[in-house]
C-alpha cells in the first residue's frame, strides 16, 4: 500500500492543485487589516512584518520590519529572537544589517553597503581546532568578505574574516572568532553571510 | 525550537522541501488508508493539499505536521491547518516543559471551537486537558485517533468541564500550574471572553511561563495582541497574519502566541469580527463613492426611471414592463378579492438599477421577521436610502442615538470574506436561493447584470447552492474562478460592492433570457418525455399543501393520459427537455411550473392554486414565452378572519374542485 506513493510527483501536484487554500500576508493586506482593527502600530506590527519576512522579502517588507525593530527600547533582545526564529536568509541578514546600521554603525554586518548575496544559518561543520569547514550552497563569492555572525549574540559577536573556498566547501580560521568553541560548532547555528 | 519557528518559518513549499513532504506523506497515506479503506490517493492527496504546498516550520516539524495533519484533515476538512498546528504546537511544548515528578500535571484550558480541541492535545499525554464548556461532558474520540503512533492521544487526560469546576478538578488531580490556555475560533454568539471574569478562578494556577495562544480572525487576534503590548510592552509576543483562499476572496486570520506576564492579564477578546457602524449615510450625499448604476442601456427595452415614483426618482435606472398574459381559463372556488384578479392581468413594472459602493461591506441580518442585507461603507456607514430599508431590521433597532444624535450599532459575524476587485451577490436576501422559484426569477438572471456592466466581477453565492443550481451558472459560463462562496452569516467587503435593486416577481425579456442560453447549452436528453405533464406535489412537506392531490392526479392520469413528474428529481436536462416537448403542463403555481422557462409557444400551462396566492409570475412567463396560460383556484384552509396570521398572498393548505380543472384540462385540449 506505501508503495503507491514512491512514483508521486510533488512538483506537478502543486503545479496542478497550487499551494492550497493558505495564503501569505502582504504588506497591503496589513493596511487593510487596519480598516477594522485601528492602527497596527509598534511590537505587534513589528512581530507581524517578522512573520511575513519568510514569504514577503519585498523591500518594503524588510525596511519596515527593521525600522520597527530599531526604534524597540529592546531592540538587541528583540533582534537575537528575530534571528533565532526566522528562517536565516539574504531577507533575514538584511533586516539585522538595516537594524544595526541605524543602531550600531560600527557593526561589522553594517560594512555591507546592501542585502548580502548569500546568508547561511550553519548547522554542521568540522573543526579541527584552528579551522572550521562547512558546506553553503555558495559558488561564486570566493573573493568577497565574509561576515560570521552567532545568532544568539549577533550585537556582541560578529567578525569579518577571510575565508577560502573550494567546490562549496568554506574554510575559516578559529582563531578570529573567540567565541566559537572549537569542541561545540553546530547548533545552535550560526550564519555565514557574504556581500 | 519552540512554537515561534511555525509562526516564523512557516511558508510555501519549495522543491528542496519536496523528498521529505513524500517520505511523510507516504505515512500519512498508510494511515489515513487505514482508518477508511476506501480512500484513494488522489482524494488523499486533494484533501491535504494545504499541507502539501505548505512548509510548517523547521524541516523535524514539518516532517511531523505533514504526516499528522494530511491524516487528519482527510476526516475534518473544514479545519484550519495553520492554527490547528499551532495550537498543537503549544500542547507540544508545554508537554515537553511539564514537569511531572517535580510540580505534578499542567493544565491546558481550552476555549471556543471544540473541533481543535483533541488536535491541539495531539501528543499532550503528560498534561491534562480541559475544555471549557457550559457542562460537564466527554471529548469525542476523533477517527483519526490513536490509529498510529504518529497520532497517539491519550484520551483519559481530555475532560470537558464548567469553569466552575477547574480548580476543583486541579486540586483532585495535583496539578498546581496551569501551562496554557488556548482560545481557537470563538464563536460570536458566546459573546466576548473577559479574561479577568472567565479566568478568574484559575488566576493563582498562572504565571510568566503560562503560554496564551489565540487563532482566529485576524481582526480579533490582533485586536487582543494591541491589548496585551498595551499592558506589558515587555511581554513575549509572536503573531501570524494569513489568509484563507476562497475563490477569489479572501479571509484574513492570524495566530498569537504570547508569554512572560506575571498575572492574569486583563483582556477583553471579541471574537469574530466587529465593527461600530452608524446610518443615514445618502446616496444623495455621497457621489464618487456611492452611485446607482443604470445596468442595461443596450439590453433592456424600457424607460429611464425619471418619473413616477418620487422616493427613487433620484436612482438611475431602467423601468421595465413585464407584461400578464391574459388567461384562457379562470375559474375559482372561493370569491377572489379584487387585487387577486388584477394581479392574473395587471402588467408589472422592474427597476433595473444598482447601488454601487466603493470599498463596500454587506452584511447579512436576519432574525425570525426579517432577512436581508444591509450595505455600508469600508468605515461603517450604513446606506440608508437605495434598494434595502435598514430601519426595518434589528441590526438598525439595536442601534443607540448619542448625544451628537448619530445613531449607532456594532455589527458582530464570525467571519468577513475579503474581495479584491469587484463582487455582486446573486440574492438580494441570505437565503432566498432555498426557494428554488425565487432563485429562478430573482437570482439566476442577475448575471445578466455583471455581463451589462462589462466589468471582471465575481459572484457572491451561498455555500448550499443547489446541484442543478450550480450547472445552471456553470452552464452561462460562471465557474469557480468567478465564485466567491458565502456562508449565511458572512459579512463581505469588497473593493467595489455592487448590490442591484431587488425585482419583483415577475418574469420579463430580460431576466428570462439566461433560460434560452442554457436550453442551448444543456446536453441533449435522447429519450422520450411524456406531453401531457402533472407537476407532483407527493414531495411537498411544509406549507401549500394540495390536500386533495390524490384525487387531482387521479383524474388526469385516468381520464386524459397524463405523466407525473417531479423537476427536482431530473437532471438539468432530462427537465429541459420535458418542458420543451410537453403539449399541456398541470402544477401548483410554484418552481415546479417555472419549468415553463423551457417550454415552447405553442404549450398550455393550468395552473392550480389557493385563493390567496394568486400571482403574475406564470402568467409573466407566458407572455415572454407565448404559451396559453389557465388558472383554477381552490379553497384555503385558514381563518377567514384571522389576518394577522395570514401570510402574504396565501401559502394556506388548500384544495382544489377536480371538476373545475376537468373543465380546464378540457378546454385547453379542445
Amino acid at each position: 500500500m506505501d508503495l503507491v506513493l514512491h512514483d508521486i510527483d510533488i512538483a506537478a501536484f502543486i503545479g496542478r492543485e497550487g499551494h492550497g487554500s493558505i495564503v501569505d500576508f502582504g504588506l497591503h493586506d496589513l493596511d487593510k487589516l487596519a480598516g477594522w482593527t485601528g492602527p497596527i502600530e509598534g511590537l505587534v506590527r513589528t512581530r507581524a512584518l517578522s512573520a511575513m519576512v519568510n514569504t514577503d522579502c519585498s523591500p518594503e517588507v524588510i525596511s519596515a520590519c527593521a525600522e520597527g525593530l530599531a526604534v524597540q527600547s529592546r531592540w538587541q533582545d528583540l533582534l537575537a529572537d528575530f534571528l533565532r526564529c526566522a528562517q536565516i536568509g539574504t531577507a533575514t541578514i538584511e533586516i539585522a544589517r538595516q537594524v544595526l546600521r541605524r543602531t550600531l554603525p560600527t557593526h561589522p554586518l553594517v560594512v555591507l553597503d546592501g542585502p548580502p548575496s548569500h546568508a547561511v544559518a550553519v548547522y554542521d561543520a568540522l573543526c579541527d581546532g584552528t579551522e572550521l569547514t562547512f558546506v553553503t550552497d555558495a559558488t561564486s563569492d570566493q573573493n568577497r568578505p565574509w561576515i560570521v555572525l552567532d545568532l544568539a549574540d549577533p550585537v556582541g559577536r560578529a567578525k569579518q574574516v577571510s575565508a577560502t573556498m573550494l567546490n562549496g566547501r568554506i574554510t575559516i580560521p578559529v582563531e578570529e572568532m573567540d567565541w566559537v568553541d572549537p569542541r561545540h560548532v553546530t547548533c545552535p547555528a550560526f550564519a555565514a553571510i557574504a556581500q | 525550537m519552540d512554537v515561534s519557528t511555525l509562526l516564523l518559518r512557516s511558508g510555501r513549499s519549495e522543491p528542496g522541501d519536496y523528498d521529505r513532504k513524500i517520505l511523510s506523506l507516504r505515512n500519512g497515506y498508510r494511515i489515513a488508508k487505514l482508518i477508511d479503506t476506501d480512500i484513494d490517493i488522489d482524494r488523499f492527496m486533494k484533501n491535504a493539499v494545504d499541507v502539501i504546498g505548505r512548509k510548517y516550520g523547521g524541516d523535524a516539524l514539518d516532517s511531523y505536521i505533514t504526516t499528522t495533519m494530511s491524516v487528519i484533515k482527510n476526516f475534518s476538512q473544514d479545519i484550519d491547518i495553520f492554527a490547528a498546528s499551532v495550537l498543537n504546537s503549544v500542547v507540544l511544548q508545554m508537554n515537553f516543559q511539564t514537569r511531572i515528578f517535580i510540580d505534578g500535571n499542567q493544565s491546558i484550558i481550552f476555549d471556543g471551537d471544540p473541533e481543535y480541541f483533541a488536535i491541539a492535545m495531539l501528543h499532550g499525554n503528560a498534561t491534562q486537558g480541559i475544555r471549557i464548556a457550559s457542562e460537564a461532558g466527554m471529548t469525542e474520540v476523533p477517527v483519526w485517533a490513536n490509529k498510529s503512533p504518529a497520532l497517539e492521544i491519550n484520551m483519559s487526560t481530555l475532560h470537558v468541564l464548567p469553569m466552575g469546576e477547574v480548580t476543583k478538578f486541579q486540586a483532585a488531580n495535583g496539578t498546581r500550574f496551569t501551562g496554557a490556555i488556548l482560545i481557537a475560533d470563538p464563536p460570536v454568539d458566546g459573546g466576548a471572553i473577559s479574561f479577568t471574569e472567565r479566568y478568574a478562578e484559575i488566576a493563582h494556577s498562572l504565571g510568566p511561563d503560562t503560554i496564551y495562544c489565540l487563532t482566529g480572525t485576524a481582526e480579533m487576534v490582533f485586536d487582543v495582541a494591541m491589548q496585551v503590548e498595551k499592558l506589558d510592552p515587555t511581554v513575549d509576543l509572536y503573531i501570524k497574519p494569513y489568509a484563507i483562499r476562497n475563490g477569489r476572496a479572501l479571509e484574513y486570520r492570524a495566530a498569537l502566541v504570547f508569554s512572560g506576564l506575571d498575572q492574569l492579564p486583563d483582556l477583553v477578546v471579541r471574537p469574530g469580527v466587529t465593527k461600530e457602524c452608524t446610518f443615514d449615510y445618502k446616496l444623495s450625499d455621497n457621489g464618487g463613492d456611492l452611485a446607482s448604476i443604470n445596468y442595461g442601456i443596450r439590453t433592456i427595452s424600457g424607460r429611464n426611471n425619471n418619473d413616477g415614483v418620487p422616493d427613487i426618482a433620484a436612482v438611475d435606472g431602467m423601468w421595465e414592463n413585464a407584461r400578464v398574459r391574459r388567461p384562457f381559463f379562470l375559474s375559482s372556488s372561493a370569491p377572489l378579492p379584487l387585487e387577486a384578479r388584477e394581479r392574473t392581468s395587471q402588467d408589472q413594472e422592474i427597476l433595473h438599477t444598482a447601488l454601487r459602493i466603493k470599498d463596500g461591506i454587506m452584511i447579512p441580518v436576519e432574525d425570525p421577521s426579517s432577512s436581508t442585507f444591509v450595505f455600508s461603507s469600508g468605515k461603517g456607514k450604513v446606506v440608508n436610502d437605495h434598494g434595502t430599508d435598514p430601519t426595518g431590521t434589528p441590526f438598525y433597532q439595536s442601534a443607540k442615538v448619542n448625544a451628537d444624535g448619530v445613531r449607532r450599532a456594532v455589527m458582530k459575524s464570525d467571519r468577513l470574506v475579503r474581495v479584491t476587485g469587484a463582487a455582486m451577490p446573486l440574492m438580494f436576501t441570505p437565503q432566498l436561493h432555498k426557494w428554488h422559484s425565487h432563485f429562478m426569477i430573482q437570482c439566476l438572471p442577475r448575471i445578466r447584470i455583471i455581463r451589462d456592466m462589462e466589468e471582471d466581477v465575481a459572484i457572491l453565492l451561498p455555500h448550499d447552492l443547489r446541484k442543478k443550481q450550480i450547472e445552471m451558472l456553470d452552464l452561462l459560463g460562471f465557474g469557480e474562478d468567478k465564485i466567491v462562496w458565502i456562508q449565511r452569516t458572512d459579512v463581505v467587503q469588497a473593493d467595489t460592492l455592487y448590490y442591484p435593486w431587488p425585482w419583483r416577481l415577475a418574469f420579463s425579456e430580460y431576466n428570462s433570457a439566461v433560460y434560452d442560453e442554457i436550453a442551448d447549452k444543456v446536453e441533449a436528453y435522447e429519450r422520450p418525455t411524456p406531453k401531457r405533464v402533472l407537476i407532483s406535489r407527493e414531495s411537498r412537506k411544509s406549507w401549500r399543501n394540495l390536500i386533495n392531490y390524490d384525487a387531482v392526479r387521479q383524474m388526469l392520469v385516468e381520464e386524459f393520459g397524463f405523466e407525473v413528474i417531479s423537476p427536482e428529481k431530473m437532471t438539468l436536462s432530462e427537465e429541459v427537455y420535458t418542458y420543451r416537448n410537453a403539449d399541456i403542463v398541470v402544477g401548483a403555481e410554484g418552481a415546479g411550473m417555472y419549468g415553463a422557462v423551457f417550454s415552447r409557444p405553442a404549450a398550455k400551462y393550468i395552473t392550480i392554486c389557493d385563493e390567496d396566492y394568486v400571482m403574475p409570475i406564470l402568467g409573466s412567463l407566458a407572455e415572454v414565452r407565448g404559451f396559453d396560460i389557465g388558472y383554477v383556484f381552490g379553497e384555503s384552509f385558514r381563518a377567514d378572519k384571522d389576518v394577522n396570521r395570514r401570510l402574504l398572498w396565501g401559502h394556506a393548505d388548500f384544495a382544489i374542485d377536480v371538476e373545475r380543472l376537468r373543465k380546464a384540462v378540457q378546454t385547453a385540449l379542445s
